[in-house]
């Protein structure tokens, strides 16, 4: 009895079906924390989940420091791997799952921006590939209305706010600040801690 | 708060922001393994700071991402062999893989085991050694859909990478060797998971050939064969 679906043992080749992913998807909806625990556990699958609802977004991220499209994706591909190797130290008492990975992704991106410099090495990248850089308004904008982040932000001196938010974002040194800002190190340095302190006092 | 306080959250807010430099970015961290205060002051800098996350834009990564990862995690796939990937396994195991003294001694079991399959979901242990065959079972798309990991005992591993399990039915992997007449049923899954199947049945060379998974009633197929559509196929290839 031959059955419908596999032609067999001829041609080798199993009869392929359709498959519709989109209607198979998964639930979009994903506890962070709890794929997490699965992953210390040896689940790949819930790497892969991660990796279907953030990686996105931590390329994004990734990109807005490293600027190049393909060192992003090598931040978020050295950041999986810390995801899955370091699962077990996740420690849900000092924040949220999210938090951990982009906090992972950020400290890659940063790294290679700080100690490889490899930018400057690729002038004759394609520009497409590589992303702009966004003033601190706009990204204040862009946090939603609730956000208490954002309502302290807007609290903050105008220039404390553009140096705490374009270093997070964007990943600026304290060196590259002074310079746009035409201001001393220690002036810079100064106006973030106060700025840090403020924002603290707001957020709590 | 006291000066010291304020010190301590000024640097944390520092660290996280990304601002000090190499060493001190390296103490910074030497004291978050030993100053539990400081520790907890940097995790409230992550939480306080991360909704700016949120306003990057996501950037759909293409499916090569993936596939590096799974290789440099050492979760091989002939689709995408990295640099990064782990030194392969030692030779010995396929020598056994291939011993005809090793398979007959499994052979009294195998006999046991008959035209049943034995699938152990999450009793054993995560094996600890090397595949000795490996698997990528793409989609009809040609995007890897599992991983299989064979080891030279005979026990498997499928590790899901893109697999969707449609509402009230199974997915069920098959075996399909030139050597025998029919794909003999060796797993059955109903959710997305990592399984463990014990293949001790199967000869080394009924292994390394195709293994299939389709899409079945609930609790597989009735017929014995494959009835539904296959939804990915691959064929088992050395790890080495």
């Amino acid at each position: 009895m031959m059955p419908s679906s596999i032609t067999y043992p001829a041609g080798r080749a199993v009869r392929r079906g359709r498959v519709d992913w989109g209607l198979m998807k998964q639930a979009a909806d994903l506890d962070v924390e709890e794929a997490l625990r699965r992953c210390a556990a040896g689940d790949a699958a819930a790497l892969r989940a991660i990796f279907e609802r953030e990686a996105p977004r931590m390329i994004g991220v990734a990109q807005r420091i490293v600027r190049r499209r393909a060192l992003a994706e090598e931040v978020v591909q050295d950041s999986f791997v810390q995801i899955w190797r370091r699962a077990a130290s996740f420690d849900a008492d000092r924040g949220a799952g999210r938090t951990w990975i982009y906090a992972i992704v950020r400290h890659r991106a940063i790294s290679i921006l700080r100690d490889e410099k490899r930018l400057e090495l690729d002038a004759d990248g394609d520009p497409a590939a590589t992303v702009s850089e966004e003033s601190s308004d706009d990204i204040v904008t862009k946090l939603s209305d609730s956000s208490s982040l954002r309502r302290c932000l807007e609290h903050l001196e105008e220039r404390a706010r553009k140096l705490i938010v374009l270093t997070y974002v964007h990943g600026l040194s304290h060196t590259e600040l002074a310079a746009r800002e035409g201001v001393p190190l220690g002036t810079v340095k100064s106006w973030i801690r106060r700025g840090a302190l403020a924002l603290r006092e707001c957020l709590g | 708060m006291t000066d010291r306080d304020d010190d301590r959250d000024a640097l944390a807010a520092e660290y996280v922001l990304g601002l000090l430099s190499g060493a001190e970015a390296v103490e910074a961290e030497r004291r978050i393994a030993s100053d539990a205060t400081f520790a907890a002051a940097i995790a409230a800098w992550r939480t306080r700071l991360a909704d700016l996350d949120l306003t990057a834009s996501p950037q759909q990564p293409g499916e090569a991402l993936w596939t590096r990862i799974a290789s440099g995690l050492a979760l091989p796939s002939a689709a995408g062999a990295s640099a990064r990937a782990r030194p392969a396994p030692p030779g010995f195991l396929s020598q056994v893989w291939d011993s005809l003294a090793f398979w007959r001694g499994l052979s009294a079991a195998a006999v046991a085991a008959a035209a049943a399959f034995v699938v152990l979901v999450g009793l054993r242990p995560a094996p600890p050694d090397q595949p000795a065959f490996v698997a990528v079972l793409t989609t009809d798309a040609g995007r890897p859909g599992a991983v299989m990991h064979a080891y030279a005992d005979g026990r498997v591993t499928l590790i899901p990478l893109e697999m969707a399990i449609p509402q009230g039915r199974s997915l069920q992997l098959w075996s399909i060797s030139t050597a025998r007449p029919a794909p003999v049923a060796v797993g059955l899954m109903d959710q997305v998971r990592t399984i463990r199947l014990d293949l001790r049945q199967l000869t080394p060379d009924q292994l390394r050939q195709r293994f299939a998974v389709s899409v079945e009633p609930a609790g597989g197929s009735p017929t014995g064969l494959p009835t539904g559509p296959v939804v990915m196929q691959g064929a088992m290839t050395p790890a080495n």
